[in-house]
């Protein structure tokens, strides 16, 4: 049997953590995300101790890394990456990697605007009112994201605060939206990234994110029995 | 919209002394070794051609799995052989342990050693049995996100509010996925679906889906897929018949018995055995126990868990294991060689059969799993027998012969469609329409009797007939008709049997300028 020390609080913020630095590399304001990067990742690899134990951790490592080794110099390449991979693109060049959801609906299976109200649904019930005045559409990845990150972030103050409770409710919310919403899309948003050319840091980034969501998908349903049952 | 990033952090670092792999810069595996075992030197110093594999002795590993992160962290790599004193270890703690330095969920292998004796064939045999997971580590490609379940152990049990402030002890398991380029279930196929015992896997609209919470990570859809597409990564196909090669390969002296064992045994056959580790003793087909023989090991056991295995599927496994003698006794090779070996109880001995050495082969090839792995097992014991292996048949064949009626047989194409394997095409040439069999591609999976319309009359059996001049003879025409083509388009769209089939169904409401001269699309156009 493994002897993991962790507690539920740790694992919690460490993947808040994780959610927030992801989210903030596909808002794409790279420069100002940049010491937030290297400090936290610097701390994310601290605590590698346990949490390497995670399946997600290589993955999450080697994309901090990645983010972390950048320089000031090597930043505006990478935001020149960025743009030539998800910006508005010219139209002589190929088309740019869509960073929302309802671009990679099936064609006549869900409706964009069924999709983008189950989206606002999810916020509004977790008690986040929509601020459209960011110009940051809801299905946008990095809002997705930060919506987890925000998730979890509760959940560890609730673990924190010793509400079993709460932090239940945040776990169900957190399998909920990942099973309706991101591990619906990001796989194919990842095949669609990784098939570019020269995608940088980001690829790394990208497959990051597809891990972390698929494992916490799984993770928090093999628990959801536990917590459940819980006495 | 905005969420306010929230990276204040609550994480405390326990002072880990965990290592972040650097990727770029690592060494093809590293091989563990507790210096309390007799054997160890003899693993040590193992050399191994073309690949860079580090081997390092540490006295007291058993107990003692701290300083498996430094040893790793001086020569990064992402697969790890330990080679632990049999009995004497925590599996579960050794695997935990080597995920915190860095080794890929599912990189690591665990082998036993001998914690005692120091005969020279014992450290032979250990010398081989690290070899075995050499080349499956390396036959190991990469496990993808969607390949990795969490899994609580204690799971079963209650457990208090109080313990889950502490994550519990994590277990992964493999869960498949599907290799699409290989998959064929755009053509109907639905092996992997009949075979599995908790409907987890399913063939939707032509795309073959995995209900991951449902499933138990037997992989028994491994071994039913006759494309070799099912990936379930640490019980792969590649990996399995990879190991079996290797050890089967290594010419040490003795001759090799192979235990296929299931990995969730509490207590490995001891012995002579060489151990291959699979996810559920129902994943191993006949085929395997066939090819194993074949390639040169001396007797070939399938061992069961207790907990696990369940009563159906090890009917199933001694229906296979009874088939399997039955090649082995036509082809003049002791039964003996295969054992069914008593469920991984403590204290069992499984002792490895008293039988004579094997003829020498000349190639230690194994094909264990998809569609030609059994036919092409038996026509290899074929080739060694005196006289041949005579036709027979029997419930468990995994090999059959599918007999068509030509006065029943309308050639309406269903069963060709279906058929998963490819040993049944209809083809349609020069006003004629033709149905051929190969039968060494038949797997016996009676999709084409199942989804024939006219199977009540006897159209198409199932021969679930072992038979050598069918697996030889090639594609043989079982059946032909004339075509009938489209009046408008010219396309040949069905056989005159299928109209005369037809009007004894239709009777008076049958037309034959409806039905007999216009295909299907130019008829909706009409
Ligand atoms: S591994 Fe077993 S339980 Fe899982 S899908 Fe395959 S047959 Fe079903
Ligand atoms: S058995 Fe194999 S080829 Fe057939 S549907 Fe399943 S995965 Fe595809
Ligand atoms: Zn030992
Ligand atoms: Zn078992
Ligand atoms: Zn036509």
């Amino acid at each position: 049997m493994s002897d993991n020390t962790a507690s539920m609080a740790d694992l919690a913020a460490l993947r808040q953590m994780s959610y927030s630095l992801m989210s903030a590399v596909f808002f794409g304001d790279l420069r100002e995300t940049a010491d937030l990067i290297s400090d936290t990742a610097s701390e994310v690899l601290a605590v590698s101790d346990w949490a390497a134990d995670m399946s997600f951790y290589p993955d999450l490592a080697e994309f901090l890394r990645a983010f972390g080794e950048l320089d000031s110099e090597s930043y505006s390449e990478v935001e020149s990456q960025y743009q030539r991979l998800f910006g508005p693109t010219p139209s002589s060049a190929s088309s740019s990697v869509p960073l929302n959801e309802t671009s990679y609906l099936v064609p006549g299976a869900e409706e964009t605007g069924w999709v983008l109200a189950s989206v606002e649904r999810h916020y509004s019930s977790a008690g986040i009112e929509s601020t459209p005045a960011s110009g940051n559409v809801p299905d946008h990845i990095a809002v997705e994201l930060e919506f987890i990150a925000f998730l979890c972030g509760r959940e560890a103050e609730a673990w924190a605060g010793d509400d079993f409770k709460e932090a239940r409710r945040m776990q169900d919310r957190q399998r909920r939206f990942l099973d309706q919403h991101l591990s619906k899309w990001i796989p194919i948003f990842v095949r669609e990234v990784t098939g570019r050319e020269d995608t940088g840091p980001f690829e790394l980034a990208a497959k990051a994110v597809q891990v972390q969501v698929i494992h916490d998908l799984d993770f928090l349903r093999s628990l959801q029995p536990l917590m459940r049952s819980a006495v | 919209m905005t969420i306010k990033a929230q990276t204040n952090s609550v994480v405390t670092g326990t002072g880990g002394s965990g290592q972040a792999i650097d990727r770029r810069s690592m060494v093809s595996g590293l091989v563990l070794v507790c210096g309390d075992s007799p054997v160890a030197t003899s693993i040590a110093g193992m050399t191994v051609e073309g690949t860079e594999w580090r081997f390092e002795t540490t006295d007291d590993l058993c107990r003692n799995s701290d300083g498996i992160d430094q040893t790793i962290s001086m020569a990064p790599t992402n697969r790890l052989i330990v080679a632990l004193c049999r009995g004497e270890h925590s599996k579960s703690e050794f695997l935990s342990r080597s995920r915190k330095a860095g080794i890929e969920t599912f990189g690591t292998q665990i082998v036993e050693i001998p914690a005692a004796t120091d005969s020279d064939a014992n450290k032979a045999a250990s010398v081989t049995t690290v070899r075995g997971a050499i080349a499956r580590s390396e036959a190991f490609g990469s496990a993808d996100a969607g390949n990795i379940k969490t899994a609580f152990s204690g799971a079963g049990g209650k457990i208090s509010r109080r313990a889950l402030f502490t994550i519990p002890p994590i277990e992964y398991r493999s869960v498949p996925t599907i290799n699409r380029s290989a998959c064929i279930a755009g053509s109907g196929c639905t092996q992997c679906e009949k075979s599995c015992p908790h409907s987890a896997i399913k063939n939707v609209a032509g795309t073959v889906q995995v209900d991951t919470s449902a499933c138990k990570s037997c992989g028994l859809c491994v071994a039913a897929c006759p494309q070799r597409a099912v990936e379930f990564p640490s019980f792969s196909p590649v990996e399995i018949e990879s190991q079996v090669e290797a050890v089967l390969s290594e010419s040490d002296g003795s001759s090799k018995n192979i235990a296929f064992a299931c990995s969730k045994s509490e207590n490995m056959p001891i012995d002579d055995w060489q151990i291959v580790p699979v996810a559920c003793a129902a994943m191993v087909p006949a085929a395997a126990l066939l090819s194993t023989v074949s390639a040169g090991a001396r007797s070939v056991g399938i061992l069961r868990c207790v907990e696990e295995c369940s009563q159906q599927s090890s009917r199933e496994i001694s229906g296979r294991i009874d088939y399997a003698k039955n090649v082995l006794e036509r082809a003049g090779v002791n039964s003996n060689r295969i054992v069914n070996l008593a469920p991984s109880i403590l204290g069992t001995e499984n002792r490895s059969p008293a039988v004579s050495e094997p003829p020498g082969v000349g190639s230690h090839s194994v094909e264990i799993f998809g569609r030609t792995a059994a036919s092409n097992s038996v026509l290899a014991l074929n080739e060694m027998s005196p006289n041949g292996i005579e036709a027979f048949t029997h419930a468990y064949s995994p090999i059959g012969v599918p007999v068509v009626s030509s006065t029943a047989c309308t050639m309406c194409g269903t069963c060709s469609a279906v058929c998963p394997s490819g040993a049944l095409t209809q083809t349609t040439s020069e006003n004629v329409v033709e149905l051929t069999l190969d039968a060494a591609k038949c797997i016996a999976c009676s999709e084409c009797v199942e989804s024939c319309p006219e199977s009540a009359n006897g159209a198409i059996e199932l021969d679930l007939r072992t038979d050598i001049s069918a697996l030889t003879v090639g594609p043989v025409r079982i059946n032909s008709d004339q075509a009938i083509a489209c009046a408008n388009c010219n396309t040949q769209f069905t056989s005159q049997l299928t109209l005369n089939r037809l009007e004894v169904l239709l009777g008076e409401d049958y037309s034959h300028d409806l039905y007999g001269t216009l295909c299907p699309e130019c008829r909706t156009l009409a």
